[in-house]
């Protein structure tokens, strides 16, 4: 069996398709929870080409980063749950589409 | 001394809210324990900010923390306003029933994050800042829990927002996969002798670029500004306008002065970058000052107003890419458009619709009979808005199309001359429903405490004051560079 490197552009393409995944899912899904998980989803891609370019230069920098952007991931659900749920109260309802009040 | 000296007034900041926090904890059914502990805080730390010597700027915890007369001036200004709201709109929030302690301690945290934002030198501190600016943004917006427009706002503002944050990070991440540091000052080492392919630099700018111009509003990222302003509680609306704004621009400015651009290598990139802000800046003065005479309801005419105030900015910072030394145009644009929207906002949040409906135009119908004083109010600060002369709204103005018209940028002068006459036509309209029609049927009551009129007139005066004498403030400002 031969052992395959990874190389840090390899994770850099993984970075970028799960990050286009998250982006396209916010634009094209209509279900509140869905459109948080797919911002979360982005998030973790950009940590992901953290990790890599972290390796590309040999240094820790880069990891660290990933640390701080997973606690700020965190609290950013926690707000849009709560937010979510505030809204599911007075709406009855976790679909984009059918929250238009402000309108011009 | 200790090192630290410089960074007391973020640190008795910090302190202060931890100690409203535990206030609000323990009494958590009255307003008054959080609302003092808010207010002395925000005054302790506008007198240490003042007092804070910035003769030479310093940097604190490895260079991410810049300490200057820039940071520091900008921290009282938003300990001011901070002051400014939390007396003037004492009266509304009670009247909007919102959890008040939970209120105080949110609203310094979001004026925690800003200043923090300010001073960050590096890429991961800006994304940590900016988003505690943020998360208790989203919250506050969505404050009046049982109406279904404030959750609106909220959920819009928090997966924009959410989006944007990304993204901000993604272009950190680019540029630190081409420079191998976060670091501002070694970003601008790196440009100096920067070779070969810097498209990866390039992106990450960019990007990083993108995500500020959607935090300012800067057309065609504007369009979550108007359904955030509507839905969220007027308060907060003023908070995001004065100080929110006031942070990103500065980081703004930051961001587009990151790399040493006179280097033949990145040349052609920053033509790029100033045609980029230009076409930023005549879409956002076009589209808010076309779109803010169509408005009828009194915030979505303000939002679309402070899109066109973003567009005179824009245009200053672009003074400022081509001669630095001409940023204080953008200084004395934030410090003045801060201080009217402040006024304006507090007189806003004194409406009472009848309707759950939002304040509308029609509700200013007849107030110059009810409320003669406000009508004064109300005028100055609209002529502030529109530019005349008098008020500082016309310096803020002045100096930016002077610093366009030194640099070059006569045909953008014009079009932003024009874009302020239409706008007029805008700022002008209440106040001819307040003098010259009597009061619609369905008009709103207004009723503003003791506290929210002297906040008005006193930010009324400062207006007024600067602009027959400005020169104190254009001293104060013109000093202020941009450090490296």
């Amino acid at each position: 069996m031969t052992e395959v490197m990874v190389e840090p552009w390899m994770l850099l393409v993984v970075a970028m398709i799960v990050f286009a995944i998250g982006l396209l899912g916010v634009i094209l899904r209509k279900n509140l929870l869905v459109m948080l998980m797919c911002v979360e989803l982005m998030l973790n891609a950009v940590n992901l080409s953290f990790v890599a370019f972290s390796r590309m230069h040999q240094t820790l920098q880069g990891d660290i980063t990933v640390l701080f952007v997973m606690t700020v991931a965190a609290a950013e659900s926690a707000v849009g749950l709560g937010l979510i749920i505030a809204m599911f109260r007075t709406l009855k309802t976790v679909d984009s589409d059918q929250i238009q009040m402000l309108r011009d | 001394m200790s090192e630290l000296e410089p960074a007391y007034p973020w640190i008795a900041f910090s302190m202060g809210i931890l100690i409203t926090m535990l206030v609000s904890v323990v009494r958590i059914d009255t307003k008054r324990p959080a609302q003092i502990f808010a207010l002395l805080t925000l005054v302790v730390t506008l007198f240490l900010s003042m007092s804070v010597n910035v003769e030479t700027p310093q940097s604190l915890f490895n260079g991410v923390f810049e300490i200057s007369a820039l940071t520091t001036t900008a921290l009282s200004l938003l300990c001011g306003l901070g002051i400014f709201f939390i007396i003037g709109t004492s009266r509304y929030l009670t009247k909007e029933e919102i959890h008040l302690s939970d209120y105080y301690h949110l609203l310094l945290i979001l004026i925690l994050g800003a200043s923090v934002l300010i001073c960050s030198k590096d890429l991961l501190v800006t994304f940590i800042a900016l988003e505690v600016m943020s998360l208790p943004a989203y919250t506050l917006a969505g404050f009046r829990r049982n109406d279904s427009r404030s959750n609106e706002a909220a959920i819009k503002y928090f997966i924009l927002g959410g989006v944007v944050g990304a993204v901000f990070l993604l272009g950190a991440s680019f540029i630190f996969g081409a420079t191998g540091t976060t670091h501002l000052s070694e970003i601008y080492t790196w440009s100096q002798k920067a070779q070969g392919d810097l498209t990866l630099f390039y992106m990450g700018h960019i990007l990083i670029l993108i995500s500020f111009l959607f935090k300012v509003a800067a057309v065609p990222f504007h369009f979550w500004k108007p359904d955030v302003y509507e839905g969220s509680p007027t308060s907060v609306t003023g908070i995001m306008a004065t100080v929110m704004s006031t942070a990103s621009f500065v980081v703004l400015a930051r961001i587009l002065h990151i790399a040493d651009f006179k280097s033949p290598e990145l040349a052609p990139y920053f033509e790029t970058l100033k045609q980029l802000i230009r076409v930023a800046a005549v879409l956002s003065l076009i589209i808010g000052s076309a779109i803010v005479i169509t408005q009828t309801n009194l915030k979505r005419m303000l939002a679309y107003s402070s899109i066109s105030h973003t567009g005179y900015v824009l245009l200053g910072l672009l003074g400022s890419m081509n001669q630095p030394d001409l940023i204080y145009s953008v200084w004395i644009y934030l410090f003045g458009y801060s201080l009217m929207t402040c006024g304006l906002f507090v007189l806003v949040s004194q409406s009472e619709p009848k309707l759950d409906a939002g304040v509308e135009l029609i509700d200013l119908t007849g107030l110059m009979k009810k409320q003669p004083f406000n009508v004064v109010m109300w005028s100055l600060f609209l002529f502030s808005m529109a530019g005349m002369p008098f008020t500082i709204g016309f310096f803020t103005k002045y100096f930016v199309f002077i610093s366009s018209v030194n640099t070059g940028e006569v045909f953008y002068v014009v079009i932003a001359a024009l874009c302020a006459v239409v706008s007029a036509y805008a700022y002008l309209r209440p106040i001819a429903l307040m003098v010259m029609r009597d009061a619609d049927p369905s008009a709103a009551e207004w009723k503003g405490s003791v506290a929210s009129h002297s906040v008005v007139a006193v930010s009324a005066a400062i207006v007024f004051a600067l602009g027959v004498m400005p020169n104190a403030l254009i001293h104060l400002l013109k000093g202020i560079p941009l450090q490296h």
